[in-house]
């Protein structure tokens, strides 16, 4: 009997039941393996804080289990793509949290209720002119890659989710590569989040790069900040909320839970601070760069023309910079040398990181400077305006 | 294609225009009434 099966069972048959991955064409087990290594490189960057380690250490995780489980019939056996066919909840374990949360956006709301349970709005309500004028002009990048990506090959509405990269805004990059482009939308999100952990490398060689030593030196008091109540901004953000719900539908839902995460910090209603900032925050970003992680495998990353959405995304990110530098000096010079330019390049929207860096900036020339609060304010209305252009696009494109 | 990216960032810099003055007079209102 034993002798039977041996038989009929040569070694390399063995193999291939054991391990589904060995009955692979070998240049896709050699890719898979590189991917794999890409993930554990991603890891241990998270784990020396040079990448954002909150996003990369379960993405990191999460791409060398995927690539290197196969099994034969099923494929990479944590998730599946596509989330129209529900009998996949039965069948991949992280299948049920992707259904319900990233067939609708809903992990990009909750992020953003969590970024809002965190943000101040003060600088945005004493200075919104200001505030908008930066933020408008750090979209160059946003604005500009539409038409490059459009040259490279791609459609409208994968332009546009694209481009979105230069908003540097993570949950609007998933959010809206998910209603335009959902075919795109792992490795769009994914190169929005890699450049987005990767702000801290190079924002800050570039704000040196684009703006005048003599202008990063200019001190900023903080006694000039005008005191706003907490009730002030939570009679502001109902109304803002209500204004750009009915300008802008498309993007409500971000808006929404942005504004509702102000309104919760705001009330001080500790539980729900608590509940938004240390569980639903953090869960969703942890399940977020995880599920990510896992469904960044090779036959992904291939049909997603990976190598030119890289170079878009970065481009994007940079144009976007180099605009806000731009919208930096305007209005240091409209403001007859007050204001700082560094608070142009905080409105590329990565809240608070891009803020956090001219802060940083703004130290190093002049250590007395503190404008992180002042920061803020462009930082928060590029969250606004790179919703709005997400608004634009999906309206337009979809 | 470069009218289209002119027009929409036309309304993007009108849009933020008009967001910062609803937040503008909010604020004003909001002092007034206090």
């Amino acid at each position: 009997m034993m002798v039977e099966l041996y038989a009929q069972l040569n070694i390399c048959d063995l193999l291939i039941k054991i391990f589904g991955i060995a009955s692979l064409p070998p240049n896709e087990i050699i890719a898979r393996l590189t991917l794999a290594l890409i993930g554990a490189l991603l890891l241990y960057l998270g784990y020396k804080k040079v990448l954002e380690p909150l996003i990369m250490i379960p993405m990191g995780i999460g791409m060398v289990s995927a690539n290197l489980a196969f099994i034969i019939g099923v494929g990479n056996p944590h998730v599946n793509m596509d989330f129209t066919n529900l009998s996949n909840n039965f069948i991949y374990w992280l299948q049920p949290f992707y259904t319900f949360m990233f067939s609708n956006g809903l992990i990009a709301c909750l992020v953003f209720l969590g970024i809002g349970v965190m943000t101040d709005i003060t600088f945005l309500m004493a200075r919104p002119y200001i505030s908008f004028i930066l933020a408008s002009f750090a979209e160059l990048g946003t604005i500009l890659t539409l038409p490059i990506a459009v040259a490279l090959g791609f459609n409208l509405r994968q332009a546009a989710a694209i481009a979105l990269i230069g908003g540097a805004d993570g949950p609007i990059v998933l959010y809206s590569s998910l209603k335009l482009a959902p075919e795109l939308f792992i490795p769009i999100t994914l190169v929005g989040y890699l450049y987005l952990s990767m702000l801290y490398l190079f924002q800050e060689k570039l704000d040196e790069l684009t703006i005048p030593k003599k202008m990063l030196m200019t001190y900023m008091d903080i006694k000039e900040l005008p005191k706003i109540s907490p009730k002030e901004k939570l009679a502001f953000s109902v109304i803002i909320t209500a204004i750009l719900s009915l300008l802008f539908p498309q993007a409500s839902p971000l808006i929404l839970s942005f504004f509702a995460g102000v309104i919760i910090k705001e009330v001080s209603i500790s539980r729900y601070v608590k509940l938004m900032d240390d569980v639903i925050l953090s869960l969703s970003t942890f399940l977020l760069a995880f599920i990510l992680g896992t469904l960044t495998t090779i036959e992904v990353i291939l049909k997603g023309e990976v190598l030119k959405i890289l170079v878009l995304g970065i481009l994007a990110l940079i144009l976007s910079s180099i605009g806000g530098s731009i919208g930096g000096i305007v209005v240091y010079y409209l403001s007859k040398g007050r204001i700082n330019p560094l608070l142009g390049p905080a409105a590329v929207s990565c809240v608070p990181t891009t803020a956090k860096i001219s802060q940083k900036v703004a130290s190093k020339y002049n250590p007395r400077n503190y404008i992180l609060a002042f920061a803020m304010g462009p930082n928060i209305a590029g969250v606004i305006t790179t919703a709005i252009i997400a608004s634009i696009y999906i309206a337009l494109f979809t | 294609m470069f009218v289209l990216i002119l027009i929409i960032y036309v309304v993007l810099i009108v849009v933020s225009v008009v967001v910062a003055t609803i937040i503008d007079i909010v604020r004003r209102v909001l002092r007034w009434l206090k």
